[in-house]
């Protein structure tokens, strides 16, 4: 077993077992459900704009390199410059030089999960530069010293006393404020950074080809800040984040809202072109997209696997996993959690110590159902299974029980064998380990079903 | 930026090599009819931004004319007890001379908007489907402005009405013809956050209110 592997079960063996953990979970997730819900039944007919936004991803990832050629010539044309990187390292590099040339000593951040896979905020802080994460969520999560615990709602295990007692604690606000009050204290504080900050830097929603432009979607509003007061704006995204074109936003836009929050839409949507226009008001010197590789075209050159690259970051597979609700998002210790995560994480930091993630997985299909770009997910994760066999990152254990389930199966002889005491004594044996002692195994009856069934055969008679 | 090239041709050639094989025909784009997004309403347009608009927390003040507008909104500062109203708005602009205005506009302050306690705009459209306002940095207002201002006041004309998202993007793109501000964007309502605990707190980053003041 992986180092990784091992620490993951640590993790969610501790987990599962913390009641007040469970507890506040339920209660986010069960509002994102409801909103959800609600949000639904505005749509016309779902399914059908599932089947549509599946079909566009799908021509456009077997596109990929027409489309992000089309887009870097249109936003090239338009002032921006566009930066291309195959590592994390190649991404840091750039932000960093682009930091130096401006003499920036202070960035904020809007919310992007493409900088948490690259580790930028501790890469600046080395270069002493200060960076500001400026979604409240991620405020949270920076000013607690955590990764965010969820892709879309970053801060959803903390309760909003765990939150008071933080601002109170790093900030020196007064103690037991009320969610709104502690808003209004972050939004005084950020203000501030805004207005001081020499660079923005954003994730990215979609990029649109057509038109070479960069969506950004959010409901805070930081992110117009982030892109309207700095001199500088940099967008960070993977290169699979790309549309066609800027009509699909209709389509879009709705699905990630209301997958992601249950809006209609967010109340921020904007569609970045370039840099300021010699006539207009305000808005940065330069602007920047860096299209980030880091192990995704791995994931391209397998056709199966390439449809994880649809993904739109909408969190709505995470909020209906048995999983994640039990777990949360650090157990996976991945810049990615939830079946998303465990889905793409083996292929982007490698098989052997990752896949037992795609092993964390009741299959019961919720991920798959709920996808509103229809990715396979737990297909997907069947998969991953079957290529960990077949690259033989799976243990001799695994391989021995599966030999031997296989040879019982095969012969109703040695299914038979044993009455029910001796079955629940060999089950208990091998499998109380990993059944955990939380729960009750399962008991055998004392008549196998051969027996059972000539019995009642017997009786109809 | 030779650095950059190579990554580049990197990139591109590892796409090309992933994309090389598959064997299966390649998936053909789809034509999106946007009127199939949502359930339609049978409502006017007025109207069902009016609806939609308020369940995102927006507020609608329908005037019939420009002197009712001038009317309404002075009303609405006096009421609030706001000194420092800024305003970035051609509409408002060309209505300098008019009585009805003269209140408003010698209200307004100029300049750096760091206090403003409210902020007027213009828009380029407003979506009657999703209760979205739709602006641009061709517009005076900008980017930072509007969603700067703790309250954001929005100007305008029913003929800036259209149904849905695709008629706001195809509008844009008719108008721009490919030369696109540098900026465009969708407001729906209030900036607003779940992020302690789901609770709703509106005016996060953004403003705390926003009225659109629509005349016919």
């Amino acid at each position: 077993m992986s180092e990784q592997a091992k620490l993951f079960l640590q993790a969610s063996r501790e987990k599962t077992k913390d009641l007040a953990h469970r507890h506040k979970m339920n209660h986010a997730l069960k509002q994102s459900d409801d909103a959800f819900e609600k949000g639904k039944a505005r749509f016309a007919n779902l399914e059908l704009l599932r089947d549509w936004a599946h079909a566009i991803k799908r021509h456009t990832i077997e596109q990929l390199d027409t489309y992000l050629c089309e887009f870097e010539q249109n936003f090239t044309q338009r002032g921006g410059k566009v930066i291309w990187a195959q590592t994390p390292k190649d991404a840091v590099d750039a932000i960093k030089a682009i930091c130096r040339k401006h003499a920036a000593k202070t960035v904020v951040k809007s919310k992007s999960m493409v900088t948490e896979e690259i580790h930028l905020n501790n890469a600046l802080a080395d270069a002493d530069v200060d960076v500001i994460e400026t979604d409240l969520g991620e405020y949270i999560q920076q000013l607690a010293g955590e990764a965010p615990y969820h892709i879309v709602a970053p801060s959803l295990h903390k309760s909003k006393e765990e939150v008071a007692q933080l601002f109170e604690e790093k900030l020196g606000a007064n103690p037991g404020l009320q969610p709104a009050q502690l808003t209004r204290v972050a939004r005084k504080i950020l203000r501030k950074k805004f207005s001081e900050a020499t660079v923005g830097i954003t994730g990215v929603n979609f990029l649109l080809a057509d038109i070479g432009g960069v969506v950004v979607t959010e409901n805070e509003g930081n992110g117009r800040l982030v892109t309207g007061l700095p001199k500088v704006h940099i967008a960070v995204t993977g290169i699979e984040k790309i549309l066609p074109s800027v009509h699909q936003l209709s389509l879009f836009l709705p699905l990630l809202a209301t997958h992601g929050s249950g809006q209609q839409l967010t109340v921020y949507n904007s569609i970045f072109t370039g840099p300021k226009g010699a006539a207009e008001t305000d808005g940065p010197e330069e602007m920047y997209v860096i299209l980030l590789n880091n192990g995704r075209t791995k994931l391209l050159a397998d056709p199966v696997a390439r449809e994880s690259l649809y993904c739109i970051r909408c969190g709505a597979c995470l909020n209906i996993c048995p999983v994640y609700k039990n777990i949360g998002g650090h157990a996976y210790n991945a810049t990615y959690s939830g079946p998303i995560g465990a889905v793409v994480t083996p292929h982007l930091q490698g098989l052997n110590e990752n896949v037992h993630l795609s092993y964390a997985s009741s299959l019961c299909g919720g991920c798959t159902t709920v996808c509103p770009v229809r990715i396979p997910l737990h297909n997907l994760l069947l998969y991953n299974r079957q290529q960990a066999v077949e690259k033989r990152c799976n243990n001799s254990a695994e391989k021995a029980a599966f030999w031997g389930w296989k040879q019982v199966m095969l012969s109703r002889k040695l299914m038979n064998a044993g009455g029910g005491n001796a079955k629940n004594n060999v089950f208990a044996m091998i499998m109380s380990g990993i059944w955990g002692k939380d729960r009750a195994l399962p008991v055998f009856p004392k008549k196998n079903f051969s027996q059972q069934w000539k019995i009642r055969k017997r009786h109809e008679r | 930026m030779n650095d950059n090239q190579k990554t580049r041709d990197e990139v591109l050639a590892a796409i090309r090599m992933a994309l090389h094989d598959t064997g299966q025909p390649q998936a053909v784009l789809p034509i999106v009819a946007s009127n199939l997004v949502f359930k339609s309403q049978e409502e006017g347009l007025v109207a069902g931004f009016t609806r939609v608009f308020s369940s995102i927390d927006g507020q609608v003040i329908r005037c019939e004319n420009d002197s009712q507008l001038a009317g309404e909104l002075t009303a609405l500062v006096k009421r609030k007890g706001w000194t420092k109203v800024s305003a970035r708005s051609q509409w408002l602009e060309q209505r300098r001379g008019q009585e009805a205005f003269e209140w408003i506009l010698a209200t307004l302050v100029d300049g750096d908007f760091t206090h403003t306690e409210a902020g007027i705009t213009d828009c380029e459209h407003l979506v009657a489907q999703t209760g979205s306002v739709v602006m641009s940095t061709a517009q005076s207002a900008g980017r930072a402005f509007p969603v700067y201002v703790p309250v954001h006041i929005v100007i305008a004309n029913e003929a800036q009405l259209v149904y849905s998202l695709d008629e706001a993007i195809l509008q844009m793109e008719q108008r721009y013809q490919g030369d696109y501000p540098s900026t465009w964007y969708l407001m729906s309502g209030p900036s607003r956050t779940g992020d302690i605990e789901k609770t709703l707190v509106l005016g996060v980053h953004g403003p705390v209110e926003v009225y659109v003041f629509l005349v016919k």
